[in-house]
């Protein structure tokens, strides 16, 4: 078990370096100067790099940043002259809530529908289930978006649109962020409640008198939804590139935003910052969803 | 005497015969996807819009990027089929020219990755060892990098277009498929039709590439089908947040990103492009499910 856990550790920490060392490179090789739009002289140019260190040779750059980095210190924005982290620090609050709202809600309501799949009778709503699950997995995210903030928005003028000052504010960027988990959890989780209510020790477990309520949580869910806890890591990858889209259609100034900003502006260190730190942030989340896994579940280290 | 026997007709020499006329792997396969509606409406509609990328532009007057700002939000007419953008720009040959480029990505994408999964995917199997476990664990580590990331950093490097998108959704693409490939292949090379071609004295290349590939090309035609419909998601990502394929190129994630502007005067101009895109993914995935299911009759 410490084996498979330690394994898991290190393959993370090689991809965090891997991320950190690809993205400086990338970032790097960008065409053009950062300082280049904002019509300033060659020397004018030319001190701004001295000042921010850009006519280093780019080894020694690269070591300074993995010094910064190990400080916790992500970068200055040279079109801003802001840090990384204030920016990260500014929309990480909007981006968690929503972000952490739509998982659990994705999570509550995906299972749900997963096994209301499984267990119905009535073709009917397996039908209509069905249809969504399907709807879910091939609609992007930014299109779910853009029809929710038309339909309710728009037209029916229900829910507000811009910004996220209310709790109601929140209902249509959730909405849009959790559309497509849920549907592709609960098809994850019909398929697993269906096998597990087929196997042996379940009969066994009917066979010695067991409550339904025993069966349920102790046989069938445990079994069926480790899966779907398995999926949470890609699930939340998935809801931060999600907020890119989101929060661009909802003016939500979250993480997502800025980034997408920063991208559309050239901004290359607030880029480089924020992907270093989203990439970060899904990598950890990944490792601790599968060492939690294997907790979980024994047979899990085994199979790797 | 002769009379007392008669020969057989021809018709009455073989009615007792009752084989079925046999049928190879594949025309059973089309069988079985043939029954499958949705797959066949998927095919078709995936027909239609591969048809109107190819010829869909050379049947219009009109350029992607004629501007006629006189003419802008026209609304549908013989002239302009599906209305023009507000630049007075046709909406129907921009739509063609986004399915081109979505099309292209989609089963670009699919085949470069197929290709080199398999080839990875392959060898790791075939060879294991020292060699299958150095390169799973670089497999590790690209498959935990967020992919869309550095999809979007190439494209900050080499420019908005489709080569970049290429490489972009090329880099992550293939680990599936090796996946997938490699395992067939472990639990492949151990049957008797392997051992038996070994022991005929068939080199590696051939046992590997003619015996165990080919036994596992159903898994790598459903994986392949998975492919596609992930590339296309990515470019209209990418064009809807703006770095995609640049303007005035017309693609169905940033004609989607124009329209949002207009969302309430004009929700057409949205309506169309996102239209174009969910039904191409729908067709596709029930393509792919229809294919699955056909190649593995056993599975269900």
């Amino acid at each position: 078990m410490l084996r498979y856990i330690i394994k898991r550790l290190l393959v993370g920490i090689v991809t965090l370096w891997a991320l950190i060392t690809l993205t400086f490179i990338l970032v790097h090789r960008m065409p053009g100067s950062p300082f280049e739009a904002e019509n300033l002289s060659g020397s004018a140019i030319e001190q701004l790099e001295k000042a921010y260190g850009l006519n280093e040779p780019e080894w020694k750059q690269y070591l300074i940043y993995m010094e910064n980095l190990l400080h916790g210190e992500l970068g200055i924005s040279y079109k801003k002259n802001i840090s990384v982290n204030t920016l990260i620090a500014r929309g990480a609050p909007y981006t968690i809530k929503v972000g952490l709202l739509a998982f659990a809600l994705s999570a509550v309501i995906g299972i749900t529908i997963g096994i209301w799949m499984s267990v119905t009778k009535s073709q009917i709503v397996k039908n209509i289930l069905l249809a969504y699950a399907t709807l879910g997995v091939s609609v992007p995210a930014f299109v779910i978006g853009l029809y929710l903030m038309l339909v309710f928005g728009v037209w029916l003028n229900a829910v507000p649109v811009v910004g996220l000052s209310t709790p109601l504010h929140y209902v249509l960027p959730v909405a849009a962020q959790a559309f497509g988990p849920i549907a592709t959890i609960a098809r994850l989780t019909k398929s697993t409640y269906t096998e597990a209510t087929q196997m042996d020790y379940v009969i066994m477990a009917k066979a010695k008198g067991l409550s339904t309520f025993q069966i349920m949580f102790r046989h069938v869910l445990k079994n069926a939804l480790i899966p779907v806890v398995t999926y949470f890591g890609p699930a939340i990858a998935f809801t931060i590139t999600g907020s890119f889209v989101i929060e661009q259609i909802f003016s939500i100034p979250g993480i997502g935003r800025e980034f997408t900003n920063a991208i559309t502006n050239r901004d290359y260190t607030v880029v480089l910052g924020f992907s270093v730190f989203i990439g970060a942030l899904i990598i950890v989340a990944n490792l601790v969803v599968d060492i939690l896994c294997s907790l979980i579940d024994p047979r899990i280290k085994l199979t790797d | 005497m002769s009379d007392w026997f008669e020969p057989l007709p021809a018709e009455e020499k073989n009615s007792e015969f009752i084989a079925m006329q046999s049928k190879t792997f594949l025309q059973e396969a089309w069988e079985r996807f043939k029954k499958n509606k949705m797959a066949v409406a998927g095919l078709i509609v995936l027909l239609i819009f591969t048809l109107l990328a190819i010829f869909g532009p050379f049947f219009s007057p009109y350029d992607y990027d004629a501007q006629d700002t006189s003419n802008a939000y026209a609304a549908f007419s013989a002239q302009h089929l599906l209305g023009t953008d507000k630049f007075g720009r046709d909406v129907f040959v921009r739509l063609c020219y986004g399915a081109r480029i979505s099309l292209l990505i989609g089963f670009g994408a699919a085949l470069i990755n197929s290709f080199t999964g398999v080839i990875i995917g392959g060898l790791c199997g075939y060879i294991g060892g020292k060699f299958d476990t150095i390169v799973m664990r670089i497999v590790d580590i690209i498959y935990a990098m967020p992919s869309m990331l550095y999809v979007i950093l190439i494209m900050m490097v080499n420019g908005a277009n489709v080569r970049s998108i290429l490489i972009g959704v090329c880099i992550p693409g293939w680990i599936g498929m090796a996946r997938q490939v490699r395992g067939q292949i472990i639990g492949l090379k151990e049957q008797e039709f392997a051992l038996a071609a070994l022991v005929l004295g068939a080199s590696d290349k051939r046992i590997l590439f003619k015996h165990l590939i080919i036994n596992a090309i159903g898994p790598i035609i459903v994986q392949m089908t998975l492919l596609v419909p992930s590339a296309i998601f990515t470019e209209a990502f990418l064009s809807f947040i703006g770095i995609g394929i640049s303007a005035p190129m017309a693609s169905w994630g940033s004609m989607a990103q124009d329209a949002r502007q207009v969302i309430t005067l004009h929700p057409v101009q949205m309506l169309l492009p996102t239209l174009c895109i969910c039904l191409t993914i729908f067709s596709l995935n029930f393509l792919g499910e229809g294919i699955g299911d056909a190649l593995n009759p056993k599975k269900k």
